[in-house]
């Protein structure tokens, strides 16, 4: 692909890695875009988003898109730049901090999302409440889920790790 | 002394326990062993299998020929150990396997998928009262690739395919300390073919339950809060895996074969020696291990009651 400008949006997490990656395009001799995306700025998501949204459906053919920001804020932002038009290949997206997670359910053997941090959730297929373990399988890219149960008037955990 | 009690493979030795790399050789290398609850062992699994297949048999598609090995291996043990109970009859490919205990007679050309009504682990699986796992050795590693786990111990064979020894174990606390993990599947790694070897590993579970999948800990799980000093006896059983290793000589494949006992507190009890060794190695044990195997919640219940016995043994 002819590149003819690199937009970079990047947050609080990302910026360093993104200004060091954006003083590297400057010196390719390419037009280059960059827009920070900080709470300061946005302190509301949907703002933000929309903002970004705008942004990238302005963009002519050649735009070469760089998201470096927190994986829950870069997971929407390449599912907007797919649905405008930018293919994979016209996209470097670097996550930072906790990445939401798939959780296997033990009980009905079906996946969950748990948002990044999230220790507990309630599985979506059947209703089991789920402890997210740190037990990980390459084959599923998932973590185990294990059952929580009330205990003697508390929270039981199958297994703690 | 009960039957039960007479034949328990009770696993302590010492009143220590940490984990270790406890295997010896398997004299008779015999990797299967008939008890008397045969027949509703049986049963219980196959009705598992019917009424959740994937949570109790998987498999990765390379596995077949190891497979077909195992079918060899345990049919011949059967018929050649237990002659009384099964028979099996080779002509050429032609197979006529025969087990008179559920009365069944299966007939097939060794190494065609087709004539079996499953798979050829899932199959045999259905004619021992072991769980079957199967271990694929290629890459300096081993890897979890097949296996009919009816009875787990609290792990998910559905989650757990296709993982590396190491992964697979990565739940166990400490136990990758001092690379006791690498330890021990450099160990399996090195197991020749014809010299099998077998380790009893142990844990307590409140109820008298073979299946403890994760899958259902929201229901076998709530006996834990029931334990008392006063019902430890009736309500929680000591769980022995008797765990066997061989190589698979053809595939190059391990065949891990898993025969789970159960025995209740008061059975156990009969036998003031093994009594006395739980209570040590109970008092003694740490936290970390009595909260994986989990029976941490309970464990001082347990304690009483073995001192109780013991001491009303003495007077």
């Amino acid at each position: 692909m002819n590149v003819r400008k690199y937009l970079f949006f990047f947050d609080a997490l990302g910026q360093n890695a993104a200004r060091s990656r954006i003083n590297e395009c400057a010196r390719a001799n390419t037009a280059v875009e960059a827009h920070e995306l900080t709470d300061e700025a946005f302190p509301d998501r949907s703002a933000l988003l929309q903002q970004v949204r705008k942004c990238l459906s302005a963009q002519k053919i050649g735009t070469f898109l760089h998201v470096y920001a927190a994986w829950e804020l870069l997971q929407p932002i390449r599912q907007m730049a797919a649905e405008i038009g930018f293919a994979e290949k016209e996209m470097e997206l670097v996550g930072f901090g906790e990445k939401a997670k798939n959780v296997f359910c033990p009980g009905c053997q079906k996946m969950s999302t748990a948002a990044a941090g999230d220790a507990v959730l309630i599985c979506r297929h059947c209703g089991l409440k789920l402890s997210v373990s740190s037990h990980y399988s390459r084959r599923l890219d998932a973590y185990l889920g294990y059952a929580v149960i009330p205990y003697n008037g508390k929270e039981s955990i199958n297994r703690r790790s | 002394m009960n039957s039960v009690t007479a034949r328990f493979p009770f696993p302590l030795k010492e009143d220590y326990y940490r984990y270790s790399n406890n295997s010896v050789l398997l004299d008779p290398p015999v990797a299967i062993e008939i008890t008397p609850e045969y027949q509703e062992e049986i049963e219980l699994k196959r009705r598992l299998l019917a009424e959740n297949h994937s949570q109790f048999y998987q498999s990765l598609s390379h596995t077949l020929e190891a497979q077909w090995e195992v079918v060899q291996l345990l049919l011949e043990q059967l018929a050649e150990y237990y002659p009384e109970q099964f028979d099996l009859v080779r002509k050429g490919d032609f197979w006529t396997f025969t087990n008179r205990l559920t009365k069944e007679t299966e007939r097939f050309i060794f190494g065609r998928a087709a004539d079996l009504p499953c798979e050829p682990l899932d199959f045999v699986g259905r004619h021992v009262q072991e769980d079957l796992i199967l271990m694929g050795h290629r890459d300096g590693d081993l890897y979890l690739d097949a296996g009919q786990l009816c009875f787990p111990s609290n792990w998910s064979l559905a989650f757990d395919l296709g993982m590396t020894f190491v992964e697979l174990h990565s739940p166990i606390p400490r136990f990758s300390d001092n690379n006791l993990d690498k330890k021990v599947r450099d160990f399996i790694m090195r197991i020749e073919p014809g010299t099998p070897w077998v380790r009893r590993n142990w844990g307590l579970n409140a109820g008298r339950r073979l299946d403890t999948t994760p899958g259902t800990f929201h229901i076998w799980g709530q006996e834990r809060g029931k334990v008392t000093e006063e019902n430890a006896g009736e309500l929680v059983h000591m769980r022995v895996e008797v765990q066997k290793l061989f190589r698979l000589p053809r595939s190059y494949f391990i065949l891990f074969t898993i025969h789970t006992h159960l025995i209740s507190l008061k059975e156990l009890s009969q036998n003031r020696e093994w009594a006395a060794r739980l209570l040590a190695v109970l008092t003694e044990i740490p936290d970390f291990i009595s909260e994986y195997k989990g029976f941490h919640p309970y464990k001082d219940s347990v304690i009483r009651y073995l001192s109780r016995v013991l001491d009303e043994a003495r007077e």
